[in-house]
């Protein structure tokens, strides 16, 4: 009896360090070449007679300040990357996303497009380090993403090589963004509110969407995700020395329509609300400020 | 007093004559003249509202109720009927949407007339939002670059 429990505890262990291998694995594969949707999966669930307009695209990039980070260092071009993004992890050195076919997305599909934007993975299937806020941009309907990318094929391509990151021990691993994302990135889309005002939901969708207001304003926790429960409560500054953004949950309305309006918000100059302030006086409907101010009014302060 | 002067003159010209008896020409050099105004006060009232500026009372009474004035003509820089002559795409956008304009026009004259009548920092400050929120609201419908 004794040698048949023997042997029945090393079949149990086998089996478990094979199923233990076998999830290693997978999650390995996972994290080394995650899934990506293709074409077909991206075009399934579209509005029936969809066609992506560019002038709706430039309205959502706008919205979404893509410039403020994507601009160039020296170019003189809005969309060509390389400018510093400085953070406690190291500099980032956002991409050259204008249409050129060897060091822009000139060659991305629309599957390649969402798989960036709503996943946080690259064309060739590499995680994309959450400094690039696809855990807000996940939130966009795919319609609102394809509009996007067809803006962005339209704008003149410029040769600009994207440069590698300078980061810190131990954010220098991309691996570890794998496993953050397993922890932290739901991809689903917004889901409006039928109880609220169609402003109140476009004021949600805008902040909570393209708009990554949480990027900033929401504390984050150990592991640098946004904190559940606190969000917009205000955080602490991303590198030393810089501001800390402010609370914006359940200012009221006119506060956060001056915090939007050029004339009106005192937003230092080197402080990033600056240009999120600039981009939204000169290009963003008014009703837009009007829907944001409206939903973040609402929210309530927690403190 | 001598903005408060030339914004009256403006706003008596332009409501003497009807919109329609206005050259298109000459109401687009008036709008013109009246957004320039505007335009050359803005930033140093906003500073002031912001406290990037030191708030000289009087200074910003003076130009608030410049524009407030101003503000009660623009009702007639903008054509009223199709007329015969070419659009721009402003004055087109107007007219489709003629009640709605009126209604922008009407909350900016208020917002003037209360951006104007602050008699402190405080007050001028509280003013100063909703007024430039007004420029910000109608702009973005109807002017086009």
């Amino acid at each position: 009896m004794g040698i048949r429990r023997d042997s029945r505890t090393r079949l149990g262990l086998a089996i478990a360090a094979l199923l233990a291998v076998g999830a290693v694995s997978l999650a390995l594969v996972w994290l080394s070449n995650p899934p990506r949707l293709t074409d077909a999966e991206i075009r399934t669930g579209l509005a029936a007679g969809f066609v992506p307009d560019p002038a709706k695209g430039a309205a959502l990039f706008h919205l979404g300040g893509c410039a403020d980070c994507h601009r160039s260092a020296g170019t003189g071009s809005a969309v060509a990357g390389g400018a510093p993004l400085e953070t406690f992890a190291g500099t980032f050195y956002p991409s050259n996303i204008s249409p050129d076919m060897e060091t822009g997305i000139g060659r991305w599909s629309d599957a390649d497009f969402v798989n960036a934007m709503a996943h946080g993975v690259s064309p060739e299937g590499r995680h994309y380090y959450p400094a690039f806020p696809y855990t807000a941009y996940a939130q966009s309907t795919r319609e609102d993403l394809l509009h996007l990318k067809s803006y962005l094929d339209g704008l003149k391509p410029v040769r600009s090589a994207n440069l590698d990151h300078d980061l810190e021990f131990p954010f220098n691993f991309r691996i570890a963004s794998g496993v953050w994302k397993l922890a932290f990135h739901r991809a689903s889309p917004f889901e409006p509110d039928p109880e609220r005002s169609e402003a109140w939901n476009r004021g949600a969708y805008i902040v909570n969407s393209l708009g990554h207001c949480g990027t900033c304003h929401t504390p984050r926790n150990l592991l640098f995700a946004e904190r559940q429960g606190e969000a917009f409560m205000g955080a602490a500054p991303t590198k030393d020395g810089a501001r800390a953004a402010p609370r914006i949950a359940g200012l009221e309305t006119q506060k956060i329509l001056n915090g939007l309006d050029e004339w009106a918000a005192s937003v230092h100059e080197e402080s990033a609300m600056f240009l999120v302030t600039k981009t939204f006086s000169e290009h963003v409907p008014y009703e837009d400020h009007l829907a944001v101010a409206e939903y973040l009014s609402s929210l309530a302060r927690s403190d | 007093m001598k903005k408060t002067a030339l914004a009256a003159a403006v706003t008596l010209a332009c409501s003497l004559v009807p919109a329609s008896a206005q050259s298109p020409a000459s109401m687009a050099d008036a709008r013109h003249a009246s957004m320039s105004y505007i335009g050359s006060q803005m930033r140093t009232l906003a500073n002031m509202a912001r406290s990037q500026e030191s708030y000289d009372g009087e200074y910003a009474r003076s130009a608030a109720k410049a524009i407030a004035a101003i503000a009660k003509a623009f009702p007639h820089l903008f054509p009223d009927d199709g007329g015969a002559s070419e659009l721009t795409q402003s004055e087109a956008a107007v007219l489709a949407e003629r009640e709605d304009f009126l209604a922008e026009i009407a909350a900016f004259q208020r917002l003037a007339d209360t951006l104007a009548s602050a008699s402190d920092a405080a007050g001028f400050a509280e003013a100063f939002g909703p007024f430039s929120g007004a420029c910000r609201s109608c702009h973005s419908r109807y002017r086009f670059h």
